[in-house]
């Protein structure tokens, strides 16, 4: 196993956030964590970052236990979070810049992956010279150039229209696809979860626990349109509205 | 010339007009008010004294900017590791402003003499504050996210005070530093004025006994420039270093 997290618990303010969630992610596997806003998915992966402290659990990173994921994932947020000062190449260098490894080899693989997220033409303009897709298509790309095998990526889409979101969803099939990544993923879209994912995690309201473990176990490319595609979305969606009626 | 500038110069061209006009009109003398034509005149005949002078405050402002920006990033840096020394420098460094920095410049003049130092203290101290306090909000105010990014990443926190801290604060820097330059004058004018032996503030006393009014105002408009000249250098740093900034500005009024 890459990664589990078994039995995190967390309070805050007295309040139970965490309840005892476990979550387990084996080497190349894209996984998703779907559940109501607010229900502390977040949190979740706070803890596992090393943000938040917990208070009870533990994390196992490739068979070794860990007090927290600090620099051993990369981790990316819903905001694109590109430094406006730097231009598009310069932030994408950020990973192997603080690792000390800026050297040419790192050079031609950052523009490769410009070129990979169709950012070839940009690598000299700043961030606010650029659209939203763009600024996360290149975030992305910063995400890989840590040269980390496990990705972290909490909502990552979640800021972007319906269509430039749908394209982007082909890039994120490529960290595992192409890249060989290991994911785990924080999305409140059940179809891209669906999409992209090798399992899904359905978390409760507040306070968090695993409702449902779901293989999806579907050839990927997916179809929206498949049968057990709908099925699956459907179930899921009930799911989540379950939570919801009952966490309000 | 730019838009943004026809106004003011035209208002500026205006009132030298009605000035020259006024001082003719009522015959006042020459050593009341000469008019600006006079003052020119001034200005051309005795341009080499002036030169030499305005040489000596410039430095006098130059260094003392220097000065402030070297004690500037220290202190602020120190401020923001340390939180208890914070909390100790921190009402010092507002109490500080409450003392008016002309009433310094006996004192000063007295420990450090007729030399450049008392003036370069002077520039530097009226300098120092907004540099400081910008220096510091800047580099505290950096964006939560970027920092905890880094973090996650294993950055030290020097990387971090560099690559994110650092210059999310410069744009805060050029603010503070745009305030103090278009100030820095008083404090080496001052100091000149108190005990000097060159420089634009002691021609304006020297001036002054001789009753030679178109002197004063020649220094004072030698000033004024000094002023705007720093203010415009340092702003066009600011379009140097911050390259980012005058895209962003630029993008953001196209929609």
């Amino acid at each position: 196993m890459k990664l589990i997290a078994r039995d995190i618990r967390k309070k805050m303010d007295g309040l139970p956030v965490l309840e005892g969630v476990s979550v387990e992610l084996d080497e190349g596997e894209f996984v998703t964590i779907v559940g109501p806003s607010g229900c502390g998915k977040t949190t979740f992966f706070n803890v596992l970052i090393g943000l938040t402290s917990c208070d009870g659990g533990e994390i196992v990173y490739e068979g070794r236990k860990v007090e927290n994921l600090r620099g051993l994932v990369a981790y990316m947020q819903q905001r694109d979070l590109l430094l406006p000062w730097r231009t598009l190449l310069r932030n994408v260098l950020l990973g192997p810049e603080i690792q000390g490894k800026l050297d040419d080899g790192v050079l031609s693989r950052a523009r490769e992956l410009l070129s990979f997220f169709r950012l070839d033409n940009f690598a000299d303009m700043y961030p606010a010279q650029l659209s939203g897709g763009m600024k996360q298509r290149a975030a992305l790309a910063r995400t890989l150039m840590f040269g980390k095998e496990l990705l972290l990526l909490d909502e990552p889409l979640s800021a972007l229209d319906a269509i430039t979101r749908r394209k982007l969803q082909s890039y994120l099939m490529a960290l595992s696809e192409r890249f060989g990544k290991s994911v785990l993923m924080i999305t409140h879209d059940v179809e891209e979860a669906l999409l992209l994912s090798d399992r899904i995690y359905v978390f409760s309201a507040l306070p968090a626990r695993v409702r449902r473990v779901i293989e999806v176990g579907m050839e990927k490319p997916r179809s929206i349109a498949d049968k057990r595609f709908l099925e699956l979305k459907e179930e899921i969606l009930g799911e989540l509205l379950e939570e919801v009626q009952n966490g309000s | 010339m730019d838009r943004r500038n026809f106004y003011p110069a035209l208002i500026l061209l205006v009132l030298i007009a009605v000035w020259e006009f006024l001082v003719r009109v009522f015959d006042v003398p020459f050593y009341i008010l000469p008019p600006p034509s006079g003052i020119f005149q001034t200005f051309a005949s005795n341009f080499s004294l002036l030169l030499r002078h305005t040489l000596v405050t410039l430095e006098e402002i130059v260094l003392g900017i220097l000065l402030a920006l070297a004690l500037a990033f220290p202190l602020a840096l120190v401020m923001f590791f340390r939180k208890s020394l914070e909390r100790a420098f921190y009402p010092l460094l507002i109490a500080s402003q409450a003392i008016p920095v002309f009433a310094l410049a006996p004192l000063f003049v007295y420990w450090f003499g007729y030399s450049i130092l008392s003036k370069v203290l002077m520039a530097a101290l009226i300098v120092f504050f907004p540099i400081t306090l910008n220096l510091l909000q800047g580099i505290r105010d950096a964006d939560r996210d970027l920092v905890d990014l880094l973090w996650v990443a294993g950055a030290t926190r020097w990387q971090i005070l560099w690559k994110i801290r650092f210059p999310w604060a410069l744009p805060f820097l050029f603010a503070g530093l745009k305030i103090g330059v278009s100030v820095s004058t008083i404090g080496a004018v001052i100091g000149e004025w108190v005990g000097a032996e060159r420089g634009l503030g002691y021609l304006m006393l020297h001036a002054n006994a001789q009753l030679r009014i178109s002197l004063i105002f020649a220094s004072i408009l030698i000033l004024s420039a000094i002023g705007l000249a720093l203010f415009y250098g340092v702003e066009l740093l600011e379009r140097v270093f911050l390259p980012w900034k005058r895209r962003e500005r630029k993008w953001e009024e196209k929609g």
